[in-house]
């Protein structure tokens, strides 16, 4: 029974990563593709911890935690970029 | 089945759901500040609920991990919301025919005539 | 705690609507790290799991030189905080999260590109760094809403909000300065809680 729950949990995720690259792909602007590709990273995040759950071994959720630390600094670094480009211009 | 299974399936189910929605907003919306709004909101509450319906699977000493990864979530999301909607706002990304009110651009250009 | 040392510090440090803190004494500013140095242990042991002595020994030395190496700038704060008002505050976000969620997906479904929106100014009351990042942070959580620029200085926050007309500035007028109540009952000084209690009653009164 849980597994058809954590099955129908990944297909729903994965669509909604389909979603967002088909976003990442179609752009409309750099930001765009920023928020874009933040919210596929926080989708791979909830999808990591899914399979945690799945597989009952959460050894890894410290790799988890820092790479949605990582992905937070990087968007917020590339949006700071943009804008000083903007700025400059 | 017991009643924590259901408490976890109907999170993950949820969680999984917000997620989709959000990313739903992410393609239909027509500009960047609103796109946001489907990138902050349904994607942190998604998360979350999907960490609850998770961490009701793992050892106790994992699962205050995942309570790590949803604080840094909920504390960052409206951080980026801001930086990035300023930046759009500053590179004209905004569409202003969806503004109806709009005091920030008074303001800019009240500021434009001031360092004239 | 030495309290009258912070708040004449925070009288002048009021006065440039900047603020800066006194360099005098250097104990004063590692007592003023220690809740820095308590929320890096709480994530250390959050990421290992385990509590016990040794994880907390390593997790103080860790903080201790990371905010030896990366000396964050010092910031006078003037947090008081009130757990059960702290624990409303949470509450409310939680559901504002929930309705925020099902609204936003709402509109993505049936609006979709047709959505219209504004940008409101709305000058909040008090003036401290954290209240004002809170509040902005409370802000992007609910319906609808997100701050798009924060005037320090002017203590103006400019809120990018779904939703159009006149009647939406004064809705978002409104929200804002309640996330502030909010925010300020959680963690404001008292003077603070006085004047938002003060501004809520000539609103509504």
């Amino acid at each position: 029974m849980m597994g058809v729950v954590f099955a129908i949990t990944f297909g729903l995720l994965c669509l909604a990563g389909l979603l967002s690259l088909v976003r990442l792909l179609l752009g409309g602007g750099t930001l765009d593709r920023i928020v874009a590709l933040d919210v596929f990273i926080t989708l791979i995040v909830a999808a990591t911890c899914v399979g945690m759950g799945l597989n009952e071994d959460g050894s890894n959720v410290a790799l988890v935690a820092a790479f949605a630390l990582l992905a937070f600094i990087g968007s917020v670094s590339a949006a700071r970029l943009v804008e000083k480009k903007e700025s400059h211009r | 089945m017991s009643w924590l299974d259901l408490f976890s399936a109907v999170c993950l189910i949820a969680g999984a759901m917000s997620c989709l929605f959000g990313a739903i907003g992410l393609l239909t919306f027509p500009d960047v500040a609103a796109r946001l709004q489907a990138a902050t909101k349904p994607q942190t509450l998604g998360l979350v609920l999907i960490l609850l319906g998770s961490a009701v699977h793992l050892e106790l000493r994992y699962a205050s991990g995942l309570i790590l990864v949803g604080l840094f979530q909920a504390l960052t999301a409206p951080v980026l919301a801001q930086l990035v909607g300023r930046a759009a706002y500053r590179a004209g990304s905004v569409r202003h025919e969806t503004l109806d009110t709009d005091h920030l651009a008074r303001r800019i250009e009240r500021e434009r005539g001031g360092s004239l | 705690m030495g309290d009258s040392e912070p708040r004449h510090r925070l009288a002048r440090s009021r006065r440039g609507g900047e603020h800066v803190v006194s360099r005098r004494h250097p104990f004063g500013r590692a007592v003023r790290r220690l809740p820095l140095l308590g929320w890096l242990l709480l994530v250390w042991l959050l990421l290992w799991g385990t509590y016990d002595a040794g994880t907390v020994f390593f997790g103080l030395l860790v903080g201790v030189l990371v905010i030896g190496f990366f000396p964050a700038p010092p910031i006078a704060t003037d947090i008081r905080l009130r757990p059960f008002r702290a624990g409303q505050l949470l509450l409310f976000l939680a559901w504002d999260l929930v309705v925020s969620t099902v609204r936003v997906a709402w509109q993505a479904v049936v609006r979709g590109p047709r959505a219209r929106a504004s940008i409101v100014a709305v000058t909040l009351l008090t003036d401290s760094d954290h209240l004002m990042a809170m509040v902005a942070n409370a802000v992007s959580l609910a319906p609808g809403n997100f701050v798009l620029q924060i005037d320090r200085a002017n203590r103006i926050c400019y809120v990018y909000a779904l939703g159009a007309g006149e009647h939406a500035t004064e809705r978002v007028r409104r929200e804002v300065l309640g996330w502030e109540r909010r925010v300020v009952r959680a963690v404001g000084t008292a003077e603070q809680v006085r004047m938002v209690d003060r501004n809520h009653r000539s609103e509504v009164g």
